[in-house]
């Protein structure tokens, strides 16, 4: 009777622990098949967003510490700098990537040469218009200081209906491509 | 053979997991903002509920009644961090719009129910037939769904990127909120009164 | 503090679970059909969000990222938030059996809740740090609570409504979703 209580105990137990086994074992197993596929996936989609804003690039650089990515064209020419960034927009965040011309980065000569929505969750028919090549375009190769909104002295029109979404992503832009440019100075000064 | 299809039918028809149970309607409705991404999970489902009820009806006989629901789960979760590995890996796009609606699968209430009621009592070819017949269930209800939503809300239809109809004028001005996630409730809600007015389906 | 809130109010209205995320649709057209169920339903459901977030939180970013596998969080997270709500369907049946009572039906329920996964699904993509994980969870389940009780008031209406045959119970149910959506769609641009 004891025998018989102890394996009812035990069984269901033992029973448990060979499936989990099984599993993990199946799972490291699929792990390391699709592990490297994963990370060059990522890598690929990275660099068709970044080939959308330089059609010249070769290859690119990412430094962790100022998050920037360095654009090199088939000569090992600087030819731009990309980061990504994120705007408060009316559905959450928004998520984006600014490419700059590769100048100085001094002041006044901060060109941004183009923007790419690369997620957000605004309302379609009106924030989700941010994704038109018609708002987009305004940006490309636009200087920094003239990228506020037309109402604020700016160079970029706003989409009707969708004021929230497209204040974020202006500012957010005028903002962040200033604080990237700034701190890419900086590391050319470093390297200088 | 014919024990086969009456099970097989019966997923589609008189309990189709979607159109009859109202089960697995977080992915229904989530994921149905186009043809594609319908597709895609239907696609996932089948891989994970095909396998689930084969596993489970292979081993039914040693499971102990205790740790019934936990093995099951066990099984499950592994098949859908496969299917979810894998399709990061090989279909990033897809991956990419289906979001944590892949992983979700796991508590998709139509495998752990299918797994409990039936694959875990019935023999293999049975069970076969109960997985394929609930997922063309849950694809044509998906399908349907997707249609509208994608027809209504961009005013064209296309499948992984072949356009095969605009609808001139509404293509310009679709109805966006069909893509809105109160589309999906209209869109449900209207086809499930729609099948009990024709009959189709019972009402409660 | 102000990111606490607006994480808060992100997941409670602009992204609420059950309208725009579809997160634990079966049980808000289960139980919402009684105001007191919908509700008791709520409460057991924050509670098991709030302890889920907390253990995963710290499972996920303390144990599975650093050991680099951090595949395997969908089995790890589904087996918790079961045994979970094993141990307070048991823990609540010992200490308080009027709340036993009240609660424990749903209680099993609550494991295949997507609401529950979802959270935690969303707290490790996004991030978060514990506290922000904490608000997160309870903004969830503030959320989910909101709406189902709204949705059980609604319905509890609707039972003395006249309404074409075809379209009676579910089907309306799904219309109401869909009107409270778009009502929830003004939150958007609080935060």
């Amino acid at each position: 009777m004891n025998k018989n209580s102890f394996s009812s105990d035990i069984y269901p137990i033992l029973f448990l622990t060979i499936v989990v086994c099984i599993a993990v074992v199946g799972l490291v197993l699929t792990n390391s098949v699709t592990e490297e596929r994963i990370e060059e996936a990522r890598t690929e989609a990275l660099k068709e967003i970044l080939i959308a804003q330089f059609p010249d690039m070769d290859t690119f650089e990412y430094d962790e510490d100022i998050e920037v990515y360095t654009i090199y064209d088939q000569d090992q020419e600087i030819i731009g700098y990309a980061f990504e960034t994120e705007a408060d927009g009316y559905g959450g965040e928004i998520e984006l990537l600014v490419a700059l011309e590769g100048t100085d980065m001094r002041e006044g000569n901060i060109i941004v040469k183009g923007i790419s929505v690369l997620f957000h969750g605004e309302t379609p028919g009106l924030g989700a218009r941010i994704e038109e090549d018609a708002f987009l375009n305004q940006f490309e190769g636009t200087n920094v200081e003239d990228i506020r909104l037309t109402d604020d002295g700016g160079d970029i029109d706003a989409i009707s209906g969708a004021t929230v979404s497209t204040e974020a992503v202006v500012n957010t832009v005028h903002e962040s491509a200033l604080e990237k440019a700034a701190l890419i100075r900086e590391n050319m000064e470093v390297s200088a | 053979m014919n024990k086969f299809v009456d099970y097989f039918r019966n997923g589609i028809m008189e309990s189709n997991p979607v159109l009859v149970l109202l089960l697995g309607l977080c992915p229904a409705l989530a994921v149905s903002t186009s043809i594609d991404n319908g597709l895609g999970m239907t696609a996932a489902v089948l891989f994970v509920l095909l396998f689930a009820n084969i596993i489970i009806s292979l081993i039914r006989d040693f499971i102990p009644a205790r740790v019934r629901i936990p093995v099951f789960i066990v099984i499950i979760a592994t098949l859908v961090t496969i299917v979810d590995l894998s399709m990061q890996a090989f279909l990033p796009d897809l991956s990419k719009s289906l979001g944590i609606y892949i992983p979700l699968i796991v508590v998709n209430c139509i495998i752990l129910g299918r797994a409990e009621a039936f694959a875990s009592k019935h023999k293999l070819t049975e069970s076969i037939a109960d997985a394929l017949g609930m997922v063309v269930g849950f694809g044509i209800a998906l399908l349907l769904i997707s249609m509208f939503r994608q027809l209504f809300g961009t005013g064209k239809l296309s499948i992984f990127g072949l356009q095969f109809l605009r609808v001139p004028g509404l293509a310009e001005n679709p109805m966006a909120i069909f893509i809105l996630p109160m589309g999906a409730f209209l869109v449900l809600g209207v086809l499930l009164a729609a099948f009990r007015y024709m009959g189709v389906v019972s009402g409660e | 503090m102000n990111n606490l809130f607006s994480i808060f109010i992100g997941m409670a209205l602009i992204n609420n679970f059950i309208l725009t995320r579809f997160l634990g649709l079966c049980p808000f057209f289960g139980v919402s059909k009684k105001l007191s169920s919908a509700v008791s339903m709520g409460v057991a459901v924050i509670l098991v969000m709030a302890g889920a977030s907390a253990i995963t939180w710290v499972l996920f970013f303390k144990v599975l990222v650093p050991f680099g596998v951090d595949y395997m969080s969908t089995v790890i997270f589904i087996l918790v938030i079961a045994s979970l709500v094993q141990i307070v369907e048991i823990s609540i049946r010992r200490t308080n059996i009027t709340l036993y009572n009240a609660l424990g039906i749903y209680l099993p329920l609550i494991t295949t809740n997507c609401a529950v996964l979802g959270v935690t699904f969303i707290n490790a993509r996004s991030d978060f740090t514990f506290v922000e994980t904490m608000a997160s969870a309870f903004g969830a389940g503030v959320g989910f609570t909101l709406v189902l009780a709204i949705m059980s008031g609604i319905r509890e209406r609707l039972e003395l409504a006249d309404i074409p045959e075809s379209f009676e119970g579910v089907p309306v149910a799904f219309l109401v979703a869909m009107m409270l959506g778009m009502a929830f769609l003004a939150f958007g641009g609080m935060v």
